[in-house]
C-alpha cells in the first residue's frame, strides 16, 4: 500500500491510496492518513480509483478519519473507488461519503458544504 | 467438472498475505469475475484474523484450511479451523445508517462477508468450525 498525498490550489488535501487496505496495508499507511485529518474544518479527497481491495480493518481506518474530519467541522470525501470497493464501502454504511468524476468536481462539492 | 485449491494457513498474521496472493492467483487464471476474488480475499483476510486472534485457548500452532471451489457457475469457500466454537452467524448485524459520529466503527467482517456473498452457511463439525460462502459468478 502507497500513500501519496498533495494539495490542490484551492486548499484541499488529496490522499491516494494505491494498493491493498489490508492488515499489512492499514499498518502501513495509518499514522500518515490520520495526519491528514487534523486542523481546524479539514478538507480532505480520498483518491481511491486504485484502491484494490479493502478489508473491516480498512474501513475502520477509512471511517475513523471520517469522524475526525467531522468532529472538526471539516469534510472527507472517498473518491472514484471501484466498484467491488464501492459494494464494500455501501455494505459499510460508507456510501454517503463517496463521490464520483474529477477532483476537481469533487473539490467544489467540498467546499460548497462548508457554507 | 469442479475444480479445487486447498490451502492450508498457519495461525499467523505473516500468513495471510501469501494465501491471499494464492487464491487470487488461482482465480484469476480461471476468468473468476472481481467479485468473487475480492469475496475470497475478504474471507481469508477476516476469518484467518478472528481466528488468530480469538479463537485458540493455547500458543500451540494451529492450522486452518481454506477450501476454494469452482463448480455449476459458483464459487465454494470453505474455512475449517479447529479453534473455540463459534458461529459467525449469530453475530450481531451493526446498524449502519446511524449518523456518521454513531457509526460503528468494529464488527464489519462478518456483516462484509455475509452481505458480499450470497449464502453463508457453518456447520460444528468434529471439533471444528466449518464455514461455507456461496458466491454465484454471474453475480
Amino acid at each position: 500500500m502507497k500513500l501519496e498525498s498533495n494539495e490542490l490550489p484551492n486548499g484541499i488535501c488529496l490522499i491516494k491510496l494505491d494498493g491493498n487496505l489490508d492488515l499489512a496495508g492499514v499498518a502501513a499507511v495509518e499514522t500518515s492518513y490520520y495526519a491528514f485529518c487534523g486542523g481546524n474544518s479539514p478538507r480532505v479527497l480520498v483518491d481511491l480509483s486504485t484502491t484494490r481491495f479493502v478489508a473491516s480493518l480498512g474501513i475502520r481506518m477509512l471511517l475513523q478519519a471520517i469522524k475526525t474530519v467531522s468532529a472538526r467541522r471539516g469534510r472527507l470525501l472517498l473518491l472514484n473507488p471501484t466498484p467491488v470497493v464501492a459494494s464494500a464501502l455501501e455494505i459499510s454504511g460508507l456510501s454517503r461519503f463517496v463521490a464520483y468524476g474529477s477532483e476537481a468536481e469533487a473539490g467544489n462539492t467540498l467546499l460548497q458544504s462548508g457554507k | 467438472m469442479e475444480d479445487q485449491l486447498t490451502l492450508r494457513v498457519k495461525n499467523a498474521l505473516t500468513e495471510i498475505p501469501a494465501a491471499n496472493e494464492t487464491a487470487s492467483r488461482w482465480l484469476q487464471e480461471r476468468n473468476v469475475p472481481p467479485a468473487a476474488d475480492y469475496l475470497a480475499n475478504l474471507a481469508i483476510e477476516e476469518l484467518v484474523t478472528n481466528c488468530i486472534k480469538y479463537a485458540y485457548d493455547d500458543a500451540k500452532q494451529h492450522v486452518i484450511e481454506i477450501e476454494l471451489k469452482l463448480s455449476a457457475g459458483e464459487l465454494v469457500l470453505t474455512v475449517t479451523d479447529d479453534g473455540r466454537p463459534f458461529n459467525p452467524l449469530e453475530a450481531p448485524k451493526p446498524d449502519t445508517s446511524l449518523p456518521v459520529e454513531d457509526l460503528p466503527i468494529g464488527g464489519l467482517g462478518i456483516h462484509l462477508l455475509r452481505r458480499m456473498s450470497d449464502r453463508m452457511e457453518y456447520v460444528r463439525l468434529e471439533q471444528k468450525n466449518q464455514l461455507t460462502l456461496r458466491k454465484l459468478l454471474d453475480s
